[in-house]
């Protein structure tokens, strides 16, 4: 294989060039800015240390998206796994960081280039879902990029949260866990402020 | 002594026989060696030192990947299709591995002999093998620590009339809890942090963890002859503001398959070959899922206790790739990656996870032969550029449909795959759908645990970075103990071959600093 074509196919980068371009002039043609009231409510009480407002409220939204509603398991806003996910990028800033905050570009407005006529956010939640379905299952390599990169980072802090151990059959550990100061559990968080409560997703979508 | 970045509270300058860059199974082998011969040694460790006696191997895999993990579990390849795998810690890349514990077999011993390495052929090698194979209480596992898994390996391989052995394993009073690759709580794997670290600091060497070398200096001779590094504050990753300079005889860069490259790169040190950071290889993993009707508990007990290397060499017919060219394995995840790697989301994924104790799933180590490439970035950070192609992509597809033929014939109900489609196989009667499945553009994930190749040793300058005494063609006292050094991959899990050949390296060492005075 040659130089050129491994180039090509850095994550994000340079291939996905056009597309970000495109999916940048949606939102700045639907003008809507990073501290829109819109994405505050998203916060459910979170505060975004790495991402911006904008970045952590569809984050939030694809992240409880992905996980599904299930009876008995605990929410994403309960397991907090988009604060989980925005700790760790603080951790690592750099290329995770980068293309996360393309990836959610992506999703947010990359529907407009789908004809929802919406950004992701104010989507019902089937039809966030058949967005991210139709991300998955895109001959475009960006698109399926971005799905896995988002469903990495969501499951891997959902999953390890003790809480949604009973859901796969796990009667977790042997040993007693021992805070670690470099880690991402709910213990290196900072407390929920009160800012915002849950926000709740109508019938139709609209929050 | 073992120093850690938090103990830290002033800048150090040291001034030591050898300066040892890495604590897995190049580094404490050679650390350990050349403190017995009574030489100064100090260990520099990137990551930060954790201990079972101090219960920091809590068996959670966020805590764990966080503590001992290079990329904390999140570092890929550019394109996305390798997830790296390499250690952070003290012991290196030894705390999560499997504790498989192979010998570089003699057929590959024989291919690197002929591509002009000396002085590392099996022979050589053999007392070395056997002493590792002491020190670390190599042995066969007993049927007790069998799980499910590696019970229906045998079985599935029998019924197919291939030949399954009995994996060496590297522990000693195993608990069975399956926390394997999170590091073990008991201190029974045979990791570097419980062999040859505490071995070396017996004889006399020093380490310092959270200690991050910037730096291989040279004196006006073009000679290395020291580092400097900063000490890294664990909380947050980043300088803790204070730093190390030390001067040293000998230079041994050991730093890792996935970092030793970088650390020259990053230093600015000669690279007339061209060679510094090519033939990136790293044993791509390919796996499968498969559903019971009965339970299999994947996480529990030894992870592969026997595997077939049936398959391991590739062969061909009139120049043309028949099958092979890779181990096959039993594969064993903790319940939260199990989850994450299984393919979908929503309720699709829920349903599939709901039933995971019924999961089981196989595992193949490809000997790859076309290379991938490490470069820095403009931010000097570390960058892996690799694609699975050609004849390693045939055997990524063979090792497929042998992988499905085993779980089909183990009683799998339905065989999945985590590629980002989810497919799905029925019967053994459609393993042809692995002639094409898309598995590379994002599509499948590989995991990559034996990085090697990108300062490979070999006897001209004009090809290679390091010469069979393990010393830089073009940097004089410098010495890599890695499998960076590998001109090939071992085709077996590395890491005792890794020890072996840091026996050469540090017998060489020793015999130069025996000359030196």
């Amino acid at each position: 294989m040659s130089e050129s074509a491994l180039s090509r196919r850095g994550f994000l980068k340079t291939g996905a060039g056009a597309a970000l371009l495109l999916v940048g002039y949606q939102a700045a043609r639907h003008g809507l800015g990073d501290d829109d009231e819109e994405y505050r409510a998203l916060l459910a009480g979170e505060q975004a240390q790495a991402l911006s407002i904008k970045e952590f409220a569809v984050l939030s939204s694809v992240v409880r998206c992905l996980v599904g509603p299930a009876q008995g398991a605990p929410t994403t806003e309960e397991t907090r796994t988009a604060a989980r996910i925005d700790r760790e990028l603080m951790i690592h800033g750099g290329k995770l960081l980068q293309d996360l905050r393309d990836s959610l570009l992506v999703v947010e407005h990359g529907t407009f280039l789908e004809g929802y006529g919406e950004r992701f956010t104010r989507l019902s939640a089937a039809q966030q879902s058949l967005f991210l379905q139709s991300c998955r299952n895109s001959s475009l390599d960006l698109r399926r990029q971005v799905y896995g990169g988002l469903r990495f980072l969501t499951m891997f802090f959902y999953y390890s949260d003790d809480r949604s151990w009973p859901l796969l059959g796990y009667q977790g550990p042997w040993q007693a866990i021992k805070f670690y100061e470099g880690g991402n559990r709910i213990e290196n968080l900072a407390p929920l402020s009160n800012l915002s409560s849950t926000p709740q997703i109508t019938a139709e979508g609209s929050v | 002594m073992i120093l850690e970045g938090n103990k830290v509270d002033r800048s150090y300058e040291e001034q030591v026989d050898v300066v040892i860059i890495g604590s897995g199974c190049g580094g404490a082998t050679v650390a350990k060696l050349l403190a017995a011969e009574g030489h100064s040694v100090l260990i520099l460790e990137k990551g930060g030192y954790f201990s079972a006696r101090r219960g920091d191997f809590d068996q959670r895999s966020d805590n764990m990947l966080a503590r001992i993990d290079g990329g904390r579990g999140m570092h890929t390849s550019v394109n996305n299709e390798l997830a790296l795998m390499y250690g952070n810690c003290v012991g290196g890349a030894s705390v999560h591995y499997w504790a498989d514990s192979w010998r570089m077999p003699k057929d590959r011993c024989d291919e690197i002999a002929a591509s002009g390495v000396t002085g590392h052929s099996y022979e050589e090698l053999t007392p070395y093998f056997e002493q590792i194979e002491k020190d670390h209480n190599v042995h066969l596992a007993a049927s007790e620590y069998y799980n499910t898994m590696n019970r229906l390996f045998n079985e599935g391989a029998e019924t197919l009339g291939w030949h399954a052995e009995p994996t060496p394993q590297a522990r000693r009073g195993c608990a069975k809890s399956g926390h394997c690759y999170q590091g073990c709580s008991y201190d029974a794997k045979q990791s570097q942090l419980v062999t040859s670290v505490p071995a070396a600091i017996e004889a006399g060497a020093r380490l310092m963890a959270d200690c991050q070398v910037e730096n291989i200096t040279r004196n006006a001779k073009g000679e290395a002859d020291g580092i400097d590094a900063v000490f890294i504050d664990r909380a947050s990753g980043r300088p803790n503001g204070h730093r190390l300079q030390v001067q040293a005889r000998i230079v041994v860069l050991a730093a890792g398959g996935y970092s030793s490259a970088a650390v020259w790169l990053r230093a600015k040190l000669p690279n007339g070959s061209g060679q510094v950071g090519k033939n990136f290889l790293c044993n791509p993993n390919t796996f499968l899922y498969a559903l019971y009707d009965r339970e299999i508990k994947l996480w529990e007990n030894i992870p592969a206790a026997t595997g077939t290397s049936q398959y391991r060499l590739a062969t061909y017919k009139n120049g043309e790739y028949v099958e092979g060219g890779y181990l096959l394995h039993p594969n064993q995840l903790q319940p939260e990656f199990l989850a994450l790697t299984l393919p979908g989301f929503g309720e699709d994924h829920r349903e599939l996870v709901s039933q995971l104790p019924n999961i089981g799933s196989v595992v193949s180590w490809i000997d790859d032969e076309l290379p991938g490439e490490i470069r820095l970035n403009n931010n000097g950070d570390a960058e892996y550029h690799y694609q699975l192609r050609g004849v390693d992509e045939l055997k990524a597809r063979d090792s497929l449909k042998k992988q499905a033929q085993l779980l089909f014939a183990t009683g799998a109900k339905e065989v999945i795959v985590p590629d980002t489609a989810g497919t799905r196989l029925r019967s053994v009667d459609e393993i042809g759908v692995f002639d094409d499945l898309p598995i590379s553009n994002g599509n499948y994930l590989f995991g990559a645990p034996h990085p090697a190749g990108t300062l490979r040793m070999g006897a001209d300058p004009a090809s290679s970075v390091v010469a069979s005494n393990h010393e830089a063609h073009e940097v004089p006292n410098l010495f890599v103990a890695d499998p960076s050094v590998f001109p090939m991959q071992p085709s077996v899990d590395p890491s005792i071959s890794i020890m072996a050949w840091s026996y050469v390296a540090a017998k060489e060492i020793n015999s130069r600093l025996v000359s030196l005075g």
